[in-house]
């Protein structure tokens, strides 16, 4: 009997979305675990340096001049394009003066005096987890294959609601299998819409961008040998140098100028400040700002609003505002905001990264759908024991005790310690392969998930102790202390996770179908 | 075919990473000056840019100085052979050789034949060959291939063992 084209047409969709589901599950969901971290990255980049335990200080009442000067004592540092960037830019709590080409000098805002800042070297917890999102540790293959994943998820998330569409799912299951169908199902139908944006603008920039370097060679006759050399003089502010008098004059306090700035343009969030012939009567100061009444449009890379003054007049010279910019601008910046969330509140980013946490445990629960079909085949005559099972356990279940050991690591190890962040990544990735090897080692792999949990909880819990064996928490700001709280959640709710988890396959097929039973 | 395997390699071999790059141009004044000038290629200013010059056969550093704000600096050409760099920290180093005075460079074959065998001297050698500067990147290679390695032999023996047991 011949099969109606229609159902044959869901079949092959069907296959090519397993298929494709099963290639790219595990770096994606790599991407999603990691970049729910990197969401936090502005909270935990000040969590993991002392010495940005510092009050907040209003910004508007900081002796900014008297810390430029300081800094330019040192004939090395360069006199033009430093940058100020104000506390909470970021989320620093302090006030960093640097240019481009240098290390900046850090200051207490509150106290005006430098800190001894804790540069790459001897920290780079946040970096590094931001890095592991995108695939940096292995350069650009790592870039080239995090972006291609990002491409096939794509394909994905289009052929999954086309299915969504075509099977007409009941979401009542009865069953282990169709449990973790529906919850598969039921997570991308509420969080499609982010997910694919958000992954659309992470395949823009780990493939789009890396790999348009042959087009911008043969655009521009071997010219340029990268898109920002085609397309940056559109996208990115030209700088036009301003002539020096070289006559010395007297600078206004940049602070009553940041609040003429602001009485210039209310809506902005005022970040950095860019000074220009410092010391000199054609002194400037562009007061960079980001407008939140305006998401997607502005405070990333491209269009940046600011107010720019006079230092020494305190003239007003430019007030570019959001909507100054051209239509390539707009768009570029929308699709960097839509990854990098630039200015966006902790609230906001919270909601995101539960989407996004969402989504992996979505794309999990989509593989334990394929490895359950697999191993209904061998049901009675053998343990199922596949590659596919173990390695999945590992990375997506492992990954948790893993990343938790980098957490401990960053106060076990002294701040002092000769390549301290080599030690503490070469350690995470052998916890993470270490896991690998449990996972084999254990055949029953309910079993080593559950001790994956409670050993990630274990170590998160231990991280914060820790923390707060060195910091006293009841003096720790509450931008620092709440990541301690949010980290302790985490290693409670995973020793939760970790007690309830089913002990055996028997036990699992009760624990997911009663589970339904009880809705 | 050919012409396939031609485009695979240099798509391959030009996919460069999108990131600001540093250009350097030089110009010579005729006056035994070279006018420096160093900019991204996006047009924004490289303004703090070191640029340095330093001599060829010794790698002594003859000049440097900040780019200023309107990113060029005038620089009195020296009379021994020369390399300018621009110097935007690691990974963003252009270099360029540098121009000739209007009387030429001075002759210097003595002192680059001494450094040709100083160079000699240093080259590496197997024995002194190792994984790493770095202790804590050694012992984590280490580790890695033994984990690797027990994770491949306890699969064996698992596999082996539920085999035994399906046999039974």
């Amino acid at each position: 009997m011949k099969e109606p084209k229609s159902k044959l047409f869901s079949q092959r969709l069907f296959r090519l979305h397993v298929a494709a589901g099963i290639t790219f599950s595990i770096i994606m969901y790599i991407t999603i675990f990691f970049g729910v971290f990197a969401i936090f990255l502005p909270q935990i980049q000040a969590w993991e340096k002392p010495s940005r335990y510092i009050e907040k200080v209003d910004i508007k009442d900081i002796d900014y001049n008297d810390i430029i000067n300081s800094v330019l004592k040192n004939p090395d540092f360069p006199k033009d394009n430093i940058l100020v960037n104000l506390p909470g830019r970021m989320g620093d709590p302090a006030v960093s003066i640097g240019n481009r080409f240098v290390k900046p000098v850090v200051f207490n805002p509150a106290t005006q005096k430098e800190i001894k800042d804790e540069d790459k070297s001897i920290t780079n917890l946040a970096a590094f987890l931001n890095e592991l999102h995108y695939g940096q540790p292995l350069k650009l293959i790592g870039r080239l294959s995090f972006g291609f994943v990002a491409v096939g998820t794509m394909l994905l998330i289009i052929t999954g609601l086309i299915l969504i569409y075509l099977f007409k799912f009941k979401y009542k299951a009865t069953n282990q299998q169709a449990t973790f169908s529906t919850v598969h199902v039921k997570v991308f139908t509420w969080t499609f819409i982010p997910f694919l944006l958000i992954t659309l603008s992470g395949a823009v920039m780990n493939v789009g961008l890396v790999s348009a370097g042959p087009m911008s060679k043969i655009l521009t006759k071997g010219e340029a040998s990268s898109i920002d050399g085609v397309v940056g003089t559109v996208l990115f502010p030209q700088n036009r140098p301003v002539k020096k008098e070289n006559i010395e004059a007297k600078m206004l306090p940049l602070s009553e100028l940041l609040k003429k700035a602001h009485e210039a343009n209310p809506q902005l969030t005022f970040k950095q400040i860019k000074l220009l012939n410092w010391n000199d009567t054609t002194a400037r100061a562009d007061f960079i700002g980001y407008n939140p009444y305006k998401p997607f449009l502005n405070g990333g890379i491209f269009n940046i609003p600011y107010v720019s003054f006079n230092i020494h007049t305190g003239k007003l010279i430019e007030n570019k505002k959001v909507l100054d910019s051209v239509v390539p601008v707009f768009i570029a910046e929308g699709i960097f905001f839509l990854h990098f969330l630039f200015g966006i509140d902790i609230f906001s980013r919270t909601l995101i990264a539960l989407m996004m946490a969402m989504c992996g445990i979505g794309i999990g629960f989509g593989v334990m759908l394929w490895l359950e079909k697999k191993a209904k085949k061998f049901e009675g005559k053998i343990t199922f024991y596949h590659w596919m099972g173990k390695i999945s356990l590992a990375t997506m279940i492992g990954v948790i005790p893993a990343t938790a050991i980098l957490f401990l690591l960053q106060w076990v190890l002294p701040f002092e310690l000769e390549d301290r962040v080599l030690w503490q990544q070469g350690m995470f990735y052998n916890a993470w392969l270490a896991t690998l090897f449990w996972s084999f080692y254990r055949i029953n792999s309910y079993q080593a998930s559950k001790e994956f949990f409670i050993s990630g909880g274990i170590l998160f819990i231990l991280s914060v102790l820790l923390h707060w064996i060195y910091y006293n928490p009841t003096l720790l700001p509450s931008t620092i202390l709440s990541v301690d709280i949010v980290l302790l959640f985490l290693g409670v709710l995973c020793m939760f996770i970790a007690k309830k988890l089913p002990k055996n396959r028997t036990d699992a097929k009760i624990f997911w179908s009663s589970k339904k039973r009880r809705n | 075919m050919r012409n396939s395997i031609k485009i695979i390699l240099l798509i391959l071999l030009q996919i460069e990473l999108y990131s600001h790059t540093l250009v350097m141009d030089m110009m010579d004044n005729g006056d035994n000056t070279i006018t420096v000038v160093g900019m991204f290629n996006t047009g924004e200013s490289a303004a703090g840019a070191m640029i340095i010059v330093e001599a060829l056969d010794s790698g002594e550093i003859l000049f440097q100085q900040r780019l200023s704000n309107d990113n060029e600096i005038i620089i009195q050409i020296p009379t021994l052979p020369y390399k300018v760099i621009l110097d935007g920290g690691p990974g963003h180093t252009v270099e360029k050789a540098g121009i000739a005075p209007n009387n030429g460079f001075k002759e210097v074959e003595k002192i680059v034949h001494t450094k040709t065998e100083t160079k000699k001297q240093q080259s590496p050698s197997r024995s002194l060959m190792q994984i790493s500067s770095s202790v804590a990147v050694t012992v984590s290679i280490i580790l890695a291939f033994i984990l690797l390695f027990a994770t491949v032999v306890i699969s064996i023996i698992n596999t082996n063992k539920l085999m035994s047991n399906l046999n039974n």
